[in-house]
Protein backbone atom coordinates (compact mmCIF):
# COMPACT_ATOMS: atom_id res chain seq x y z
CA UNK A 1 0.00 0.00 0.00
CA UNK A 2 1.38 3.53 -1.26
CA UNK A 3 1.72 6.14 1.23
CA UNK A 4 -0.26 9.35 0.89
CA UNK A 5 2.00 12.33 0.71
CA UNK A 6 1.55 14.31 4.07
CA UNK A 7 0.14 17.10 2.76
CA UNK A 8 -2.83 14.92 1.78
CA UNK A 9 -3.54 13.08 4.90
CA UNK A 10 -6.67 13.09 6.55
CA UNK A 11 -5.21 14.96 9.38
CA UNK A 12 -4.13 17.40 7.72
CA UNK A 13 -6.35 18.06 5.78
CA UNK A 14 -8.88 18.74 9.23
CA UNK A 15 -6.40 20.51 10.67
CA UNK A 16 -5.90 23.08 7.25
CA UNK A 17 -9.68 23.71 7.62
CA UNK A 18 -9.48 24.09 11.71
CA UNK A 19 -6.82 27.00 11.23
CA UNK A 20 -8.71 28.59 7.92
CA UNK A 21 -10.30 31.18 10.27
CA UNK A 22 -7.47 32.17 12.15
CA UNK A 23 -6.10 34.05 9.66
CA UNK A 24 -9.18 36.73 9.96
CA UNK A 25 -9.37 36.36 13.61
CA UNK A 26 -5.43 37.60 13.94
CA UNK A 27 -5.89 40.42 11.81
CA UNK A 28 -9.18 41.06 13.28
CA UNK A 29 -7.69 41.01 17.30
CA UNK A 30 -4.88 43.31 15.62
CA UNK A 31 -7.14 45.84 14.58
CA UNK A 32 -9.11 45.55 18.16
CA UNK A 33 -5.34 46.53 19.79
CA UNK A 34 -4.20 49.28 17.70
CA UNK A 35 -7.35 50.69 17.82
CA UNK A 36 -8.45 49.89 21.37
CA UNK A 37 -5.80 49.63 22.98
CA UNK A 38 -4.57 53.42 22.19
CA UNK A 39 -7.58 55.39 23.33
CA UNK A 40 -8.52 57.54 24.69
CA UNK A 41 -5.84 59.34 22.48
CA UNK A 42 -6.50 59.05 18.34
CA UNK A 43 -2.85 59.94 17.86
CA UNK A 44 -1.21 58.30 20.92
CA UNK A 45 0.09 61.43 22.96
CA UNK A 46 -0.65 63.94 21.02
CA UNK A 47 -4.56 64.39 20.18
CA UNK A 48 -7.06 62.80 22.15
CA UNK A 49 -10.31 60.85 20.35
CA UNK A 50 -13.15 62.99 21.81
CA UNK A 51 -11.52 66.42 20.92
CA UNK A 52 -11.43 65.07 17.00
CA UNK A 53 -14.83 63.81 16.71
CA UNK A 54 -17.04 66.21 14.04
CA UNK A 55 -19.49 68.67 15.59
CA UNK A 56 -22.12 67.49 13.08
CA UNK A 57 -25.00 65.92 15.49
CA UNK A 58 -26.91 62.92 15.01
CA UNK A 59 -24.17 60.99 14.56
CA UNK A 60 -26.36 57.80 15.57
CA UNK A 61 -28.05 57.50 12.19
CA UNK A 62 -24.84 57.36 9.86
CA UNK A 63 -23.52 54.80 12.74
CA UNK A 64 -27.07 52.63 12.19
CA UNK A 65 -26.45 52.88 8.90
CA UNK A 66 -23.08 51.84 8.63
CA UNK A 67 -23.79 48.84 11.09
CA UNK A 68 -26.67 47.88 8.70
CA UNK A 69 -25.09 47.77 5.41
CA UNK A 70 -22.16 45.96 6.25
CA UNK A 71 -24.42 43.25 8.07
CA UNK A 72 -26.17 42.79 5.32
CA UNK A 73 -22.71 42.37 3.34
CA UNK A 74 -21.75 40.17 5.42
CA UNK A 75 -24.77 38.03 4.97
CA UNK A 76 -24.45 38.87 1.07
CA UNK A 77 -20.79 37.60 1.51
CA UNK A 78 -21.51 33.97 3.57
CA UNK A 79 -24.26 33.81 0.62
CA UNK A 80 -21.68 34.05 -1.95
CA UNK A 81 -18.99 31.95 -0.42
CA UNK A 82 -21.48 28.86 0.58
CA UNK A 83 -23.09 28.90 -3.11
CA UNK A 84 -19.63 28.77 -4.33
CA UNK A 85 -18.70 25.58 -1.89
CA UNK A 86 -21.80 24.30 -3.04
CA UNK A 87 -20.54 24.61 -6.82
CA UNK A 88 -17.05 23.48 -6.06
CA UNK A 89 -18.67 20.34 -4.87
CA UNK A 90 -21.07 19.50 -7.31
CA UNK B 1 3.52 79.33 -7.97
CA UNK B 2 3.90 78.30 -4.60
CA UNK B 3 4.36 75.21 -2.34
CA UNK B 4 0.90 74.76 -1.15
CA UNK B 5 -0.74 75.60 -5.13
CA UNK B 6 1.86 73.04 -6.45
CA UNK B 7 0.72 70.49 -3.66
CA UNK B 8 -3.43 71.76 -5.22
CA UNK B 9 -2.02 71.13 -8.70
CA UNK B 10 -1.56 67.19 -7.62
CA UNK B 11 -5.07 67.04 -6.19
CA UNK B 12 -6.23 68.39 -9.66
CA UNK B 13 -3.91 66.45 -11.52
CA UNK B 14 -5.84 63.29 -9.21
CA UNK B 15 -9.07 64.32 -9.78
CA UNK B 16 -8.58 65.43 -13.55
CA UNK B 17 -7.97 61.47 -14.41
CA UNK B 18 -10.65 60.21 -11.60
CA UNK B 19 -13.21 61.60 -13.56
CA UNK B 20 -11.93 60.29 -17.06
CA UNK B 21 -11.51 56.77 -15.63
CA UNK B 22 -13.80 56.65 -12.64
CA UNK B 23 -16.12 59.02 -14.01
CA UNK B 24 -16.70 56.71 -17.12
CA UNK B 25 -17.06 54.00 -14.77
CA UNK B 26 -20.34 55.54 -13.08
CA UNK B 27 -21.39 56.40 -16.74
CA UNK B 28 -21.24 53.00 -17.12
CA UNK B 29 -22.89 51.87 -14.43
CA UNK B 30 -25.99 54.31 -15.56
CA UNK B 31 -26.43 52.83 -19.35
CA UNK B 32 -26.44 49.52 -17.36
CA UNK B 33 -29.31 51.25 -15.30
CA UNK B 34 -30.80 52.56 -18.93
CA UNK B 35 -29.88 49.74 -20.66
CA UNK B 36 -32.95 49.02 -23.03
CA UNK B 37 -33.65 47.60 -26.37
CA UNK B 38 -33.05 44.31 -28.40
CA UNK B 39 -29.68 44.29 -26.68
CA UNK B 40 -29.87 45.20 -23.59
CA UNK B 41 -28.25 41.90 -21.96
CA UNK B 42 -25.47 42.72 -24.48
CA UNK B 43 -25.10 46.38 -23.61
CA UNK B 44 -24.89 45.32 -19.82
CA UNK B 45 -22.36 42.87 -20.85
CA UNK B 46 -20.12 45.01 -22.81
CA UNK B 47 -20.35 47.44 -19.65
CA UNK B 48 -19.36 44.77 -17.13
CA UNK B 49 -16.41 43.58 -19.75
CA UNK B 50 -14.97 47.20 -20.33
CA UNK B 51 -15.06 48.13 -16.37
CA UNK B 52 -14.48 44.69 -14.87
CA UNK B 53 -10.20 44.78 -15.05
CA UNK B 54 -9.78 48.69 -14.25
CA UNK B 55 -12.59 49.81 -12.25
CA UNK B 56 -10.72 48.95 -8.58
CA UNK B 57 -7.28 50.68 -10.22
CA UNK B 58 -9.68 53.86 -11.70
CA UNK B 59 -10.95 54.75 -8.09
CA UNK B 60 -7.64 54.68 -6.53
CA UNK B 61 -7.04 58.47 -8.02
CA UNK B 62 -10.30 59.24 -5.68
CA UNK B 63 -8.46 57.90 -2.37
CA UNK B 64 -4.99 59.68 -4.51
CA UNK B 65 -7.02 62.85 -3.94
CA UNK B 66 -8.12 62.43 -0.73
CA UNK B 67 -4.72 61.15 1.32
CA UNK B 68 -3.11 64.30 -0.73
CA UNK B 69 -5.90 66.75 0.80
CA UNK B 70 -5.46 64.93 4.00
CA UNK B 71 -2.04 64.98 4.59
CA UNK B 72 -2.02 68.36 2.70
CA UNK B 73 -4.27 70.54 3.54
CA UNK B 74 -5.67 69.34 6.85
CA UNK B 75 -7.97 72.16 7.15
CA UNK B 76 -9.89 71.32 4.33
CA UNK B 77 -10.06 67.93 4.49
CA UNK B 78 -11.70 68.25 8.26
CA UNK B 79 -14.07 71.59 6.81
CA UNK B 80 -15.72 69.41 3.92
CA UNK B 81 -15.49 65.70 6.45
CA UNK B 82 -17.48 68.57 8.73
CA UNK B 83 -19.83 70.85 6.41
CA UNK B 84 -20.34 68.14 3.99
CA UNK B 85 -21.02 65.19 5.99
CA UNK B 86 -24.03 63.58 5.06
CA UNK B 87 -23.49 63.91 0.89
CA UNK B 88 -19.59 62.68 1.77
CA UNK B 89 -21.66 59.78 3.61
CA UNK B 90 -23.83 59.03 0.90
CA UNK B 91 -21.08 59.07 -1.54
CA UNK B 92 -19.07 56.73 0.62
CA UNK B 93 -22.25 54.77 1.34
CA UNK B 94 -22.42 54.76 -3.20
CA UNK B 95 -18.82 53.35 -3.25
CA UNK B 96 -19.40 51.06 -0.39
CA UNK B 97 -22.29 49.32 -2.61
CA UNK B 98 -21.18 49.76 -6.02
CA UNK B 99 -17.99 47.78 -5.47
CA UNK B 100 -19.36 45.20 -3.72
CA UNK B 101 -22.37 44.41 -6.10
CA UNK B 102 -20.11 44.48 -8.80
CA UNK B 103 -18.45 41.58 -7.17
CA UNK B 104 -21.84 39.48 -5.99
CA UNK B 105 -23.34 40.28 -9.21
CA UNK B 106 -20.60 38.37 -10.89
CA UNK B 107 -19.99 35.72 -8.05
CA UNK B 108 -23.97 35.14 -7.07
CA UNK B 109 -25.68 33.25 -9.52
CA UNK B 110 -28.29 34.38 -11.78
CA UNK B 111 -31.05 35.77 -9.63
CA UNK B 112 -28.82 37.40 -7.40
CA UNK B 113 -26.82 39.02 -10.45
CA UNK B 114 -30.17 40.92 -11.19
CA UNK B 115 -30.65 42.14 -8.09
CA UNK B 116 -27.15 43.34 -6.97
CA UNK B 117 -27.15 44.86 -11.13
CA UNK B 118 -29.56 46.94 -9.90
CA UNK B 119 -27.83 47.70 -6.87
CA UNK B 120 -25.25 48.50 -8.73
CA UNK B 121 -26.99 50.55 -11.51
CA UNK B 122 -28.58 53.13 -8.77
CA UNK B 123 -25.30 53.52 -6.82
CA UNK B 124 -23.68 54.44 -9.88
CA UNK B 125 -26.31 56.89 -10.39
CA UNK B 126 -26.31 58.35 -7.09
CA UNK B 127 -22.44 58.50 -6.38
CA UNK B 128 -21.44 60.70 -9.23
CA UNK B 129 -24.48 63.10 -8.22
CA UNK B 130 -23.29 63.07 -5.08
CA UNK B 131 -19.55 63.97 -5.61
CA UNK B 132 -21.03 66.77 -8.17
CA UNK B 133 -22.79 68.43 -5.61
CA UNK B 134 -19.97 67.94 -3.05
CA UNK B 135 -17.54 69.56 -5.73
CA UNK B 136 -20.28 72.49 -6.21
CA UNK B 137 -21.17 73.14 -2.76
CA UNK B 138 -17.01 73.53 -2.48
CA UNK B 139 -17.80 76.30 -4.54
CA UNK B 140 -20.88 78.41 -3.14
CA UNK B 141 -21.28 76.24 -0.16
CA UNK B 142 -22.06 79.60 1.86
CA UNK B 143 -24.94 81.09 0.20
CA UNK B 144 -26.86 80.15 3.14
CA UNK B 145 -27.00 80.22 6.28
CA UNK B 146 -23.80 78.22 7.87
CA UNK B 147 -24.49 74.71 8.97
CA UNK B 148 -24.69 71.33 7.47
CA UNK B 149 -27.37 71.80 4.58
CA UNK B 150 -25.21 75.00 2.99
CA UNK B 151 -25.03 71.93 -0.08
CA UNK B 152 -28.90 72.00 -0.28
CA UNK B 153 -29.00 74.47 -3.04
CA UNK B 154 -29.52 75.46 -6.72
CA UNK B 155 -25.52 74.97 -7.31
CA UNK B 156 -24.68 72.07 -6.32
CA UNK B 157 -27.19 70.05 -7.55
CA UNK B 158 -26.84 71.40 -10.86
CA UNK B 159 -22.95 70.49 -10.60
CA UNK B 160 -24.42 66.86 -9.57
CA UNK B 161 -26.56 66.76 -12.42
CA UNK B 162 -23.73 67.85 -15.00
CA UNK B 163 -21.41 65.44 -13.39
CA UNK B 164 -24.06 62.47 -14.11
CA UNK B 165 -24.31 63.45 -17.52
CA UNK B 166 -21.03 63.96 -18.39
CA UNK B 167 -19.60 60.76 -16.98
CA UNK B 168 -22.84 59.18 -18.94
CA UNK B 169 -21.23 60.92 -22.09
CA UNK B 170 -17.60 59.71 -21.62
CA UNK B 171 -18.59 56.70 -20.66
CA UNK B 172 -20.90 55.99 -23.81
CA UNK B 173 -18.27 57.52 -26.30
CA UNK B 174 -15.26 54.81 -24.74
CA UNK B 175 -17.87 51.85 -25.06
CA UNK B 176 -18.11 52.92 -28.74
CA UNK B 177 -14.22 51.93 -29.16
CA UNK B 178 -14.70 48.53 -27.14
CA UNK B 179 -16.78 46.62 -29.37
CA UNK B 180 -16.48 45.29 -32.62
CA UNK B 181 -20.05 44.41 -32.92
CA UNK B 182 -21.78 47.78 -35.17
CA UNK B 183 -24.93 47.41 -33.74
CA UNK B 184 -23.88 47.37 -30.30
CA UNK B 185 -21.58 50.68 -31.14
CA UNK B 186 -24.21 52.02 -32.72
CA UNK B 187 -26.31 51.45 -29.38
CA UNK B 188 -23.93 53.66 -27.50
CA UNK B 189 -22.82 55.93 -30.40
CA UNK B 190 -26.52 57.31 -29.83
CA UNK B 191 -26.46 57.27 -26.36
CA UNK B 192 -23.12 59.45 -26.48
CA UNK B 193 -25.13 61.70 -29.03
CA UNK B 194 -27.64 62.00 -26.59
CA UNK B 195 -25.60 62.72 -22.87
CA UNK B 196 -22.94 64.95 -25.22
CA UNK B 197 -25.93 67.03 -26.53
CA UNK B 198 -27.88 66.75 -22.82
CA UNK B 199 -25.15 68.06 -21.07
CA UNK B 200 -24.87 71.35 -22.92
CA UNK B 201 -28.33 72.25 -20.94
CA UNK B 202 -27.10 71.12 -17.73
CA UNK B 203 -23.61 72.92 -18.10
CA UNK B 204 -26.50 76.06 -18.78
CA UNK B 205 -28.21 75.43 -15.64
CA UNK B 206 -24.93 75.29 -13.71
CA UNK B 207 -23.92 78.36 -14.96
CA UNK B 208 -27.56 80.05 -14.51
CA UNK B 209 -27.40 78.84 -10.95
CA UNK B 210 -23.73 80.36 -10.96
CA UNK B 211 -24.99 83.63 -11.92
CA UNK B 212 -27.79 83.65 -9.31
CA UNK B 213 -25.86 82.40 -6.40
CA UNK B 214 -24.81 85.49 -4.18
CA UNK B 215 -22.15 82.92 -3.13
CA UNK B 216 -20.37 82.44 -5.68
CA UNK B 217 -19.63 85.91 -7.06
CA UNK B 218 -16.02 84.98 -6.69
CA UNK B 219 -16.28 82.12 -9.04
CA UNK B 220 -18.73 83.53 -11.36
CA UNK B 221 -15.98 86.97 -11.93
CA UNK B 222 -12.76 84.60 -12.38
CA UNK B 223 -14.80 82.06 -14.65
CA UNK B 224 -16.10 85.18 -16.94
CA UNK B 225 -13.91 87.75 -16.58
CA UNK B 226 -10.02 86.35 -16.42
CA UNK B 227 -7.47 86.87 -19.31
CA UNK B 228 -8.22 82.63 -19.60
CA UNK B 229 -11.39 82.75 -19.07
CA UNK B 230 -11.93 82.87 -23.96
CA UNK B 231 -9.21 80.52 -24.48
CA UNK B 232 -10.55 78.28 -22.14
CA UNK B 233 -14.00 78.51 -22.80
CA UNK B 234 -13.26 78.01 -26.50
CA UNK B 235 -10.94 74.78 -26.60
CA UNK B 236 -13.48 73.40 -24.21
CA UNK B 237 -16.44 74.58 -26.74
CA UNK B 238 -13.81 73.16 -29.65
CA UNK B 239 -13.19 70.03 -27.97
CA UNK B 240 -16.86 69.24 -27.63
CA UNK B 241 -18.17 70.31 -31.00
CA UNK B 242 -15.16 67.75 -32.42
CA UNK B 243 -16.91 64.70 -29.90
CA UNK B 244 -20.07 65.19 -31.33
CA UNK B 245 -18.96 65.87 -35.12
CA UNK B 246 -16.76 62.80 -34.64
CA UNK B 247 -19.28 60.76 -33.17
CA UNK B 248 -21.70 61.51 -36.10
CA UNK B 249 -18.86 60.67 -38.54
CA UNK B 250 -18.18 57.47 -36.50
CA UNK B 251 -14.59 58.87 -36.12
CA UNK B 252 -14.67 56.68 -32.63
CA UNK B 253 -11.00 57.33 -30.95
CA UNK B 254 -11.10 60.30 -32.09
CA UNK B 255 -14.30 61.18 -30.15
CA UNK B 256 -12.81 59.21 -27.10
CA UNK B 257 -10.02 61.78 -27.27
CA UNK B 258 -12.24 65.25 -27.90
CA UNK B 259 -14.47 64.17 -25.13
CA UNK B 260 -11.61 63.16 -22.68
CA UNK B 261 -9.89 66.79 -23.19
CA UNK B 262 -13.56 68.52 -22.76
CA UNK B 263 -14.27 66.57 -19.70
CA UNK B 264 -10.70 67.64 -18.20
CA UNK B 265 -11.05 71.29 -19.70
CA UNK B 266 -14.01 72.06 -17.95
CA UNK B 267 -12.44 70.49 -14.66
CA UNK B 268 -9.49 72.71 -15.04
CA UNK B 269 -11.58 75.94 -15.67
CA UNK B 270 -13.62 74.92 -12.54
CA UNK B 271 -9.84 74.71 -10.34
CA UNK B 272 -8.90 78.28 -11.96
CA UNK B 273 -12.23 80.07 -11.02
CA UNK B 274 -12.23 78.54 -7.75
CA UNK B 275 -8.56 79.47 -6.92
CA UNK B 276 -7.05 81.30 -4.48
CA UNK B 277 -9.55 78.60 -2.50
CA UNK B 278 -9.82 75.60 -1.64
CA UNK B 279 -13.37 76.00 0.02
CA UNK B 280 -15.19 79.03 -1.00
CA UNK B 281 -15.35 81.39 0.48
CA UNK B 282 -12.78 80.91 4.25
CA UNK B 283 -10.67 78.03 3.24
CA UNK B 284 -7.50 79.53 1.14
CA UNK B 285 -5.47 77.31 -0.87
CA UNK B 286 -2.44 78.72 1.53
CA UNK B 287 -4.05 78.94 4.67
CA UNK B 288 -5.10 75.65 5.08
CA UNK B 289 -1.57 74.12 3.76
CA UNK B 290 0.37 72.00 6.22
CA UNK B 291 3.31 73.22 6.92
CA UNK B 292 5.98 73.28 3.95
CA UNK B 293 8.16 70.32 5.60
CA UNK B 294 4.84 68.45 4.81
CA UNK B 295 4.09 69.70 1.76
CA UNK B 296 7.62 69.06 0.00
CA UNK B 297 7.61 65.73 1.61
CA UNK B 298 4.21 64.83 0.34
CA UNK B 299 5.41 66.11 -3.27
CA UNK B 300 8.61 64.18 -2.86
CA UNK B 301 6.63 61.01 -1.92
CA UNK B 302 4.18 61.07 -4.50
CA UNK B 303 6.31 61.75 -7.23
CA UNK B 304 8.38 58.73 -6.28
CA UNK B 305 5.14 56.76 -5.96
CA UNK B 306 4.12 57.70 -9.91
CA UNK B 307 7.32 56.73 -10.87
CA UNK B 308 5.98 53.04 -10.00
CA UNK B 309 2.33 53.82 -10.42
CA UNK B 310 2.38 55.43 -13.47
CA UNK B 311 3.93 52.78 -15.87
CA UNK B 312 1.81 50.28 -14.38
CA UNK B 313 -1.38 52.18 -14.95
CA UNK B 314 -0.08 53.04 -18.42
CA UNK B 315 0.50 48.74 -18.78
CA UNK B 316 -3.06 47.65 -17.30
CA UNK B 317 -5.00 50.35 -19.78
CA UNK B 318 -2.50 49.45 -22.52
CA UNK B 319 -3.12 45.36 -21.65
CA UNK B 320 -7.40 45.88 -21.35
CA UNK B 321 -8.18 49.13 -23.62
CA UNK B 322 -5.87 49.22 -26.72
CA UNK B 323 -6.84 48.32 -30.33
CA UNK B 324 -9.84 45.96 -28.23
CA UNK B 325 -11.94 46.99 -31.35
CA UNK B 326 -10.27 48.90 -33.70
Amino acid sequence: MRRRPPERGRWFLRATIAVGPLGFLALEAGWMVTEMGRQPWVVYNVIRTNDTVTPMPGLAAPFVAFTLVYIGLAIACAFTFWRQVKESLA
Amino acid sequence: VTLPEVTALLMLGGLVIYALTGGADFGGGVWDLLATGPRARAQRTLIEQAIAPVWEANHVWLIFVVVVMFTGFPLAYAAIGTRFHIPVTIMLFGIILRGSAFVFRHYGGASAAERWGRVFAVASLVTPFFLGVIVGAITSGTSRADGYFTWVDLFPAAVGLLAVALFAFLAAVYLTCETRDAALRDDFRARALVAGVAAAPTALVAALAAIAAPGTAHFRDAFFGSWWTWPLHAATAAAAVIALWALVRRRFRLARAAAAAQVALIIVGWALAQRPYLIAPDVGIDAAAAPRVTLILLILATSAGMVVLAPSIYWLMRVFKSRRAA
